[in-house]
């Protein structure tokens, strides 16, 4: 207990000579706006977030520390002139998943082939609006699949040309007319280790039975009917080769919530937010959950008793999309063909738990991390790969449809 | 004056109970216990999470199985943190400017002189108030887009001026109300220009609501969410955004670490407007 | 020309001179106006405008689909009530709590009663998200407060106070009560305490004198803050959907999804367009009956 709190004082004489000096850093920060307006505020964008640690302290790398960005080497991309004096806009999501991109993607991308690139935060409304105006920004975007698949319905986008990006050794699905995959993540069944641990769930059979496999579930309300209802068939024992089928019947539907009605009473929590199933299974709030892989990796990384069943989970992609009407249509193209080669998403996957498009991606990665990746083979072929174009179709109907039975 | 008149009400209170000869006055016991009990609640949060914040564990438990900085130093160690937190203090302090002098003249306009359609503005210029952030955030998304001031700076900035400057309206005219004109017109018929009768006048009699309204503007920025997740984009990304998004994807305790630095951090600003108001009591 | 019309012209002239200064000084305190108001114009109610058009106007015609749809579907009629029944709810929880409190500070010494106000507004400024993670950790089935009447023995299994309407009214009672306790305050700190003691030597007992004298006196102040309570809790968002259970869900976080994920405009447009009426409505009842300047206890 004393050599605690001689820690703790110790710590905190540290943290307050750290403290000061950040307030300093702080105190100037603010009074720069003042002063410099919009063009210094910029400059401090800019320049504040290249120095995050890789995916942040949640989603620590891989045991081993990912290779400096200088050592990648990319067959094919061996001209350092190629795209000099071009400049790439590329508007990502923000956050760990752009920090990590930085790092695998963007960084090397600019140094083996010449390009300058600046970054961006992309959102729909936005690109519609370029695209609308005729003043394209950016070069290359990312969103998720679906989304990106609407915007290319509705003539926002440049169709991909696969005579520039080679989409040789792709997974099934990852090469859409407008969209190139390039990250897998997945919905999955997420367990207490110290609950079910000589007897793990099998799959939504088991996350349906609470005779055999009794306490308390959390289901994902964020995604609304995605995921769900895929879930529910499988648990009413359809193989999930005929999940889709099944569920474009009007019968399929209504087996499928007749299904979601036997679990709801043992539902207690439905989740809003990414991070709390996890949240919820270490607290021991509730014993099982469907949740985001990565979330639950970033748990277990922290020693939390939770397992994966990969068994019947739910793959999905985020794609990189091009808006209509982009000056650099190659340089775009090239970009994105760089961000799918094996050697760029195998390095990704170092920073940051997201998985490769790429199949022989996995040729590069070691046994421990292939383990976590949802779309490393040994995981892949357990799970069940969202049907975007079913989802394209109908996702404002059983949304409707998901909300109003959940809120009855 | 006032504390006169609560003393004299004290007085009231002794004698009322006192013809009831001297007992324990329940009613007033039950009720100071009752409010005790509100109290609690109103900051029970805020005793929970300080503690929270010197956790040793390695995600959110209490009480903490031991004491330990970590988070504290996490916070400052991590870029997006840091980031999220100067860009806040940006925004927050530009928007406390902007607010600060519309809302000031706005101010001087509405108690000082009368135009038709007057109750009108009024109710424009309180709307932000009322108006769910959900909508203004919607809307004012709406027209940023075509704008292109969306994930801009400016466009952050101006947003929650809008939201801010009512806060200043509301307590510089609350203020503006309570100065006795005359001294005003003193100051003119001894030959003070307008700007000098409100430079050496006004301004000073009017200084503590000034001083609350620019704490509520930098408040009502510094924590605003939902507009900021619409228009601000993850490079331009505020503190509250950041803490949302910790809310949503990771579990550990550094936002407990970031709520605490908060807490304090509008304690000390309470307690400063608290001693401007004595100040200028005793003027 | 005789003194006296010397003396009558220059006070024309004077009352001349004193107009054009009563003019410049209106044109002084619009041009002080202006740049506010145009911003709110610009940025505030322009904006909202459009919301509203979009919500009737797909670009080629008028439609009311998008109400059609809000009326016919469960769902949203289901939302709709839900969000007016946790309001009503959260208002009078904040009432039955808010007003003993404010009547209790304000028979305290100004200064005390200052003192103990800071416990009021430390809530008041601390962040939604910080107070919404802190209940999650005391309320949640492991969490503090489970707990410790685990271990008093006070109950046998841990009590359900999160995902649920209790959830949902703690929370959103935590944030809202302060904007109950300040107009509350305001008001009854400005009640002249003579009428009390009138009463008391009238022979009224404490009680009479409370419910004859003080409680219609403080009603104002209970009315701005009933009324404010109602109005912001309409709009709520991140509680529920944090705290809540799955039939807590309010209109906001239907707003939310409908942008977020559907990329339905129009239709976020028109529910957005439902709760605007129904808050401006009341505020323009507040208005009428309370004046704006009751709003925030006018200094605080």
């Amino acid at each position: 207990m004393g050599s605690a709190w001689e820690r703790m004082l110790r710590d905190r004489e540290h943290a307050s000579r750290l403290r000061r000096r950040q307030f300093l850093r702080l105190a100037a920060a603010a009074g720069l706006t003042v002063v410099g307006g919009s063009v210094l505020a910029a400059c401090g964008q800019g320049g504040a977030t290249p120095t995050a640690a890789p995916a942040g302290g949640q989603t620590p790398a891989a045991g081993a520390t990912p290779p400096a960005a200088g050592d990648l080497k990319v067959p094919g991309y061996d001209n350092p002139n190629k795209w000099k004096g071009k400049t790439l806009v590329f508007a990502g999501f923000g956050g760990a998943m752009q920090d990590a991109q930085r790092k695998a993607v963007l960084e090397p991308f600019a140094r083996l082939t010449g390009a300058t690139i600046v970054e961006d935060t992309t959102d729909i409304g936005k690109l519609k609006a370029m695209v609308d105006a005729g003043a394209v920004e950016w070069t290359v975007a990312q969103q998720g699949t679906f989304e990106g698949r609407v915007l290319g319905m509705q003539g926002y986008l440049e169709p991909i040309d696969y005579a520039l990006v080679d989409k040789a050794n792709f997974f099934e699905d990852v090469a859409g007319e407008f969209d190139v995959a390039v990250i897998y993540w997945s919905l999955i069944l997420a367990y207490r280790t110290d609950k079910f641990g000589n007897n793990p769930p099998q799959g939504w059979k088991d996350f349906w039975d609470v005779q055999n496999f009794p306490g308390p579930r959390a289901m994902d309300k964020v995604d609304g009917p995605v995921g769900n209802l895929e879930f529910a068939l499988m648990a009413d024992g359809v193989p999930k080769e005929q999940v889709y089928q099944v569920l474009r019947t009007a019968d399929g539907v209504e087996r499928a919530f007749k299904k979601m009605d036997e679990i709801k009473p043992h539902v207690t929590v439905w989740w809003e937010a990414g991070a709390q199933p996890a949240q919820l299974l270490t607290d021991g709030e509730v014993d099982m959950a469907n949740a985001w892989n990565g979330r639950i990796d970033a748990a277990q990384r922290q020693g939390a008793p939770i397992a994966i069943q990969w068994n019947q989970g739910l793959l999905r992609t985020d794609s990189f999309i091009v808006p209509k009407g982009v000056k650099e249509k190659e340089l775009a193209m090239d970009f994105i063909n760089f961000a799918t080669r094996p050697e760029v998403q195998a390095e990704l996957s170092k920073y940051i738990p997201y998985s490769p498009t790429n199949a022989k991606a996995f040729d590069l990665l070691p046994d421990d991390l292939k383990a976590r990746l949802p779309s490393a083979p040994a995981q892949k072929e357990k799970q069940l790969l969202a049907d975007a174009a079913f989802w394209l179709e109908n996702l404002d109907r059983l949304t409707e449809r998901f909300n109003d039975w959940l809120t009855k | 004056m006032v504390e006169r008149a609560a003393e004299l009400d004290r007085a009231v209170l002794m004698h009322v109970h006192g013809r009831q000869g001297f007992t324990i006055p329940w009613g007033r016991v039950l009720l100071a216990i009752f409010s005790a009990l509100v109290l609690l609640y109103l900051v029970a949060p805020v005793l929970i999470v300080l503690p929270m914040s010197f956790s040793a564990a390695k995600y959110l438990s209490f009480p903490p199985p031991g004491l330990s900085l970590q988070w504290y130093e996490n916070f400052f160690a991590r870029a997006d943190w840091t980031a999220a937190t100067i860009q806040s203090i940006r925004v927050a302090f530009t928007v406390m400017i902007l607010a600060t002098v519309l809302g000031v003249a706005a101010s001087l306009a509405l108690v000082r002189s009368s135009f038709p359609g007057k109750e009108l503005v009024n109710l424009i210029i309180v709307s932000p108030l009322v108006v769910p952030a959900i909508i203004v955030a919607i809307a004012i998304y709406g027209i940023y887009v075509r704008l292109h001031l969306v994930q801009t700076f400016w466009g952050l900035v101006l947003a929650h001026t809008v939201l801010a400057i009512p806060y200043v309206i509301v307590n510089v005219s609350a203020t503006l109300r309570g100065v006795d004109i005359r001294l005003e017109q003193a100051a003119q018929s001894l030959g003070a220009n307008s700007w000098q009768t409100f430079r050496y006048v006004t301004l000073p009699l009017i200084s503590p609501g000034i001083f609350a309204g620019a704490v509520f503007a930098f408040i009502a920025s510094f924590d605003e969410l939902i507009v900021a997740l619409f228009i601000a984009g993850a490079r331009g990304r505020t503190l509250p955004m950041r803490m949302f998004e910790g809310l949503r994807m990771e579990i550990d305790p550094t936002i407990a670490a970031v709520s605490s630095m908060l807490i304090v951090f509008s304690v000390v600003v309470l307690a400063s407007a608290e001693l401007a108001r004595r100040r200028s009591r005793s003027d | 020309m005789t003194s006296s019309e010397v003396l009558a012209g220059r006070v024309s002239r004077e009352s001349a001179f004193s107009r054009r200064l009563q003019f410049q000084r209106q044109v002084t305190y619009l041009l002080l106006l202006l740049p506010t108001l145009l911003m709110l114009i610009v940025l505030f109610v322009y904006p909202i405008l459009r919301l509203l058009v979009t919500s009737v106007y797909d670009g080629h015609q008028l439609t009311l689909e998008h109400y059609r749809r809000i009326v016919e579907v469960d769902l949203y009629v289901r939302v709709l009530s839900t969000t007016f029944t946790i309001a009503f709810q959260v208002t009078l929880i904040c009432l039955v709590l808010g007003y003993p409190l404010a009547y209790f500070l304000a028979t305290l010494r100004p200064r005390t009663a200052r003192l103990l106000m800071i416990l009021v507004l430390i809530p008041f400024w601390t962040s939604i998200l910080v107070r919404t993670y802190a209940w999650m950790v005391l309320l949640q089935r492991q969490g503090v407060l489970n707990r410790w009447l685990l271990e008093w023995g006070l109950i046998d299994e841990p009590l359900r106070m999160m995902y649920n309407r209790i959830g949902v009214l703690v929370g959103m009672t935590h944030v809202l009560l302060p904007f109950m306790v300040l107009p509350a305050y305001a008001v009854m700190r400005g009640i002249d305490r003579n009428l009390l003691r009138a009463a008391a030597n009238l022979g009224a007992s404490p009680f009479h004198a409370f419910l004859r004298v003080f409680l219609p006196l403080s009603l104002p102040g209970v009315a701005a803050g009933s009324l404010l309570v109602f109005i912001l809790a309409l709009g709520f968002f991140i509680t529920p959907a944090l705290m809540g259970g799955r039939t807590d869900m309010m209109i906001a976080q239907l707003i939310e999804t409908q942008i977020r994920t559907q990329l339905n405009f129009p239709f976020a447009a028109a529910l957005a367009t439902v709760l605007l009426v129904v808050t401006l409505v009341i505020f323009a009842i507040y208005n009428r009956l309370l004046g704006l300047d009751k709003m925030f206890g006018g200094g605080y």
